[in-house]
Formats: structure tokens, C-alpha cells, sequence
């Protein structure tokens, strides 16, 4: 995931590709919890992970799980 | 800050705004050199409804997600503001804008796992709250800070269109 561009205000830009993202939070969610993102999604589905914690909590809003439209990608 | 435009396969506009390190890890802004300020947010862009209200644009954002989070230096969550604009899941019971306080109660008990009630907070609230607690030792790099913030709190209460 390569850095496109940054704006007049500092902010870096990022525009990964569909794969390139599912990669990246592959990665995220793997060194966070040892677990691929899929299998992440299925334990706080079954209510194995505790939701108040913060890593949990961060990827899960990362994934978008519950959220409207498409998580695919995320 | 960086801002990540996250690819959709149901071409929905979606943006993950936070701070990112060389190796991509999402990290947090430091406070001065003592406390940090976690930052994650999930944007989507939506066509704008029309009527009262609606921007020039045709298009408002919705935030998806917050996670607003002041950790100490070795991250440590000290307060965190969350928010996720649906339940997570089924039977979700919590308010879905809310904070966690990691504190304990008199009789050692953590307190943290607490999700005590606020509206969905614009994170000028938040910053203002680290700039006027004297506890954080936070300071503004202008002095004006009030003037640049109320404006826009005032904005965030006048466009949204959700709790």
C-alpha cells in the first residue's frame, strides 16, 4: 500500500487497490490477534472475543462489522 | 494524518482517516512529548438529500466509526471515545456513541469496561477537553484555539443528519 499523494495540508494519501487492502488488514488483524481476519469476523460472531477491549474494539470498527454495505474489502 | 481511500466492492466512497507509520501501523499522535491522542475513523461519502440542509456539494460524510483514544506514552489507554454508526451486532446492548474511562472504583475495581453514555462527540470536543484539563498538560500551538473550534463544533451540530 503505497502513499499517491499528499495534500497542500500534509495529509498522505493512500489508494489501495481492492487486494492491497485486504492484504493490509489481513496483516492488521493477524499481528494484533494471531488470527486472520476471516476467523476474527466468525469469534466475535460466536462472542469468543471480549468487545470492550481496545485491540477488539479498534478492528472491529477497522472491518466495519455490523456497519451498512460491503465489508469485503475491509 | 493520512487518509486511506478504502476500496469498495459495492463502490461505496469509504475512507479510513488515522495517523500511519513507515510500516503502515496505525499510531498515535503525540501531545507534546507526553501523552498521545489515538485517532481512527471510518468516513463513507453519500449523496446528499435534498432540501434544507443540503450542501452545495450534492455529497456529505457520514462517519462510520470513531475511535478517539488518550493513552500514555507506552499506549495505555487513559480515556477512550467510540462510536459505530450501526450495532456491531445482534443484540448489541451498549449506546453506540460512548466513552470508557480506565479508572477504578474506590475498592480497586477497573472501571473500564464501563461504557458510559455520550452523543456521537465531534473530536474538537475532545481536543478541547485535553487543551483545557491542566491534568494532561496539553497546550495549543495557537492561542486562539477556541474561535478555530467553536465554529466548527457549531458546523458538526448543524449538518449531521444522525445521532
Amino acid at each position: 500500500m503505497n502513499a499517491t499523494h499528499t495534500t497542500e495540508a500534509g495529509t498522505v494519501v493512500y489508494e489501495p487497490t481492492q487486494e492491497e487492502y485486504a492484504a493490509y488488514l489481513d496483516r492488521i488483524v493477524w499481528d494484533a490477534m494471531g488470527r486472520s481476519v476471516a476467523d476474527f469476523k466468525q469469534a466475535y460472531e460466536d462472542g469468543e472475543l471480549d468487545e470492550t477491549n481496545t485491540v477488539v474494539g479498534d478492528l472491529i470498527a477497522l472491518l466495519r462489522i455490523g456497519q451498512e454495505g460491503d465489508s469485503s474489502s475491509a | 494524518m493520512s487518509l486511506v481511500h478504502i476500496p469498495s466492492a459495492d463502490e461505496q466512497e469509504l475512507f479510513l482517516l488515522s495517523r500511519v507509520d513507515a510500516d503502515q501501523n496505525l499510531i498515535p499522535i503525540e501531545l507534546f512529548g507526553t501523552n498521545r491522542l489515538f485517532l481512527q475513523q471510518v468516513i463513507r461519502v453519500v449523496d446528499d438529500e435534498p432540501g434544507p440542509g443540503a450542501l452545495e456539494t450534492g455529497k456529505r460524510c457520514q462517519t462510520v466509526s470513531y475511535r478517539y483514544r488518550l493513552e500514555e506514552p507506552d499506549r495505555t489507554p487513559l480515556i477512550r471515545w467510540e462510536y459505530d454508526r450501526e450495532p456491531p451486532r445482534e443484540n448489541y446492548p451498549y449506546p453506540r456513541a460512548h466513552v470508557h474511562v480506565h479508572a477504578r472504583f474506590s475498592d480497586d475495581e477497573d472501571i473500564e469496561r464501563l461504557h458510559i453514555s455520550t452523543d456521537r462527540v465531534a473530536l474538537e470536543l475532545v481536543r478541547w477537553h485535553l487543551l483545557t484539563e491542566d491534568y494532561w498538560g496539553v497546550e495549543s500551538k495557537v492561542d486562539d484555539w477556541v474561535e478555530v473550534f467553536q465554529p466548527s463544533i457549531d458546523g458538526f451540530i448543524e449538518r449531521r443528519t444522525f445521532p
